[in-house]
């Protein structure tokens, strides 16, 4: 259990970066839910010339779920767009137990490796990483018309 | 655990160290329903109502000796009344699927929250689909279907009247009788989700007198795929065929069929043949050790663990008021996903999430909980264990 709630997760989970919506602002906003479950969340996307410039994420959902939508908004913050795609891919593939690429996917995000030890536990750690590349597709989209 | 209920269920004895309490959700499977799939498989594997060789007699033998079966466990007056289906949601969804074709714009249905996706939905969409109007039952301050106010509720504009026996989140015992006399007064028709009453208390469809009732096998011990629609006979055979297809078939013509009345009517394309006399011996067994036992068994580990849960001031009990062994909870500050991948852990198996209950779930305005369900199989060692790993995960997140 120490391999899935590690210090660095619970520490997101009781700290949250980046939490709160910002309102009156012009931030992309997606929401999913976790139907299996209940969580869900939504997350705010903030670019500016095809850069990540912040991400804030609030929702409701257990300590994987919140704390990952923390990690994941601190590690796509202040890369490009498809920098940001990447960095998603590497995680879902450290989710599954696969290897990853640790040149793009590193600091807080590797503490969820444990996750794959879980499988009820997947959907909680990737629900606001699939909402990011939801909202990343749709902008990658948009600029390429 | 003892012994005699061990060489019940293989699923114990082949986990010897698994706790589990989520029955509400689907029983263990008892070895003598595992055993006559196995042995149909094994020595016939023919279709029923078919071929006219001894295999295929002996399996339609056996298919109708299991509707024997059901009809006395629901006490139906007539063996034709009770249907197989894959389980209570294609039942109910076979009975919408016919009133969406009668009713009409502005007849009403009465529901309530408490009821499982599988009686909500179908007569949501449907009410949703000809503009009839759906009325939610009054429910009293413990959330449990208020009797008394549900007759009033109940006027000319009924049609339908959609209410679980036992809601399995709850663990309510709905007071039935007079919503049903009630309906017929005003001649609206009565139809009970019994999926989760099946297991725990008797059904007795004659004195309860509703139009409709529907349950499934796999939460009364017996297999998956497997599940009851009983209906009164002249209503039942009113139906639409919600399928056709072979065996309900009489004639065929290049531009018309016909079909065959009850049973068959109902029961288009091969059965889960395998399924349906597995189910047999499941109730069978719910009969020989009694529902009364049953029910006597789950309440008495209800009252402890209640009991247990109450004097510790971070649990929060959504049911204290339960008939029957089913607990729903939480740790107060804690997700019910953190509780229950340290029960996982060790090999406690409860159900945590919305238990297809969405709209119950929304009363309780919390996005999930965690449900505990007794059967005869739990015992007293099963709840010190829970209740352990509660109080440590408790502490696990206040540190």
């Amino acid at each position: 259990m120490q391999d899935l709630y590690r210090q660095v997760i619970m520490d997101h989970y009781k700290y949250p970066r980046n939490k709160g919506l910002i309102s009156d602002s012009k931030g992309l906003l997606i929401h999913l839910n976790n139907p299996s479950c209940g969580d869900e969340i939504t997350i705010q996307l903030f670019t500016k010339e095809n850069i990540i410039e912040r991400v804030v994420h609030e929702g409701s959902g257990c300590s994987i779920c919140c704390a990952s939508a923390s990690v994941m908004s601190v590690a796509l913050e202040k890369h490009d767009i498809q920098e940001g795609l990447d960095i998603i891919k590497q995680f879902y593939e450290l989710i599954k137990g696969l290897p990853y690429n640790s040149e793009i996917l590193f600091k807080d995000a590797v503490a969820f490796s444990g996750v794959s030890q879980f499988p009820a536990r997947i959907k909680c750690a990737t629900l606001s990483w699939k909402a990011a590349e939801k909202g990343l597709l749709s902008l990658k989209e948009a600029s390429h018309g | 655990m003892e012994s005699s209920l061990k060489s019940r269920f293989k699923a114990i004895d082949k986990n010897p160290s698994l706790i589990y309490l989520d029955s509400a959700a689907s029983s263990l499977k008892l070895n003598t329903s595992l055993d006559a799939m196995i042995n149909y498989y094994e020595k016939s594997g023919a279709n029923i109502s078919r071929g006219a060789y001894a295999l295929g007699i002996e399996t339609t033998q056996a298919y109708e000796a299991s509707r024997d079966t059901v009809a006395s466990f629901i006490n139906a007056s007539k063996r034709e009344e009770v249907i197989f289906t894959k389980g209570t949601t294609q039942s109910m969804n076979m009975l919408a699927y016919h009133f969406e074709k009668t009713l009409k714009s502005g007849d009403e249905i009465i529901t309530s929250e408490l009821e499982h996706s599988a009686s909500l939905l179908p007569f949501q969409r449907l009410a949703k689909n000809i503009g009839a109007t759906l009325t939610y039952a009054t429910l009293d301050e413990d959330l449990r279907i208020h009797s008394e106010a549900v007759v009033k509720q109940i006027s000319a504009n009924t049609k339908l009247v959609v209410l679980t026996y036992v809601s399995n989140v709850m663990g309510y015992i709905t007071n039935l009788k007079p919503i049903i006399k009630k309906a017929h007064e005003v001649g609206a028709i009565v139809i009970i989700d019994a999926a989760q009453a099946a297991p725990h208390i008797p059904i007795d469809v004659q004195a309860l007198d509703c139009e409709f009732l529907a349950f499934s096998g796999h939460k009364c011990f017996g297999p998956t795929g497997v599940g009851i629609l009983y209906g009164k006979y002249e209503r039942l055979n009113q139906l639409t065929p919600f399928e056709v297809g072979g065996g309900m078939v009489d004639e065929v013509e290049l531009y018309n069929q016909s079909y065959f009345d009850l049973p068959e009517r109902l029961e288009a394309g091969t059965p889960p043949i395998a399924e349906v006399i597995g189910l047999a011996p499941a109730l069978r067994y719910i009969k020989e050790v009694s529902h009364e036992h049953i029910l006597n068994h789950s309440k008495q580990l209800q009252t402890i663990l209640l009991n247990e849960l109450k004097s510790r001031p971070y649990i929060h009990i959504y049911n204290p008021k339960s008939d029957l062994g089913i607990i729903t909870f939480n740790i107060k500050n804690v997700h019910a996903h953190d509780v229950q991948s340290f029960l996982s852990e060790h090999h406690i198996a409860v159900r945590t999430g919305h238990h297809c209950a969405k709209l119950l779930q929304k009363r309780f305005e919390t996005s999930a909980t965690i449900r505990v369900s007794f059967q005869i199989y739990n015992n007293e060692a099963d709840i010190k264990k829970l209740l352990e790993v509660i109080d440590s995960t408790y502490q696990f997140f206040q540190t």
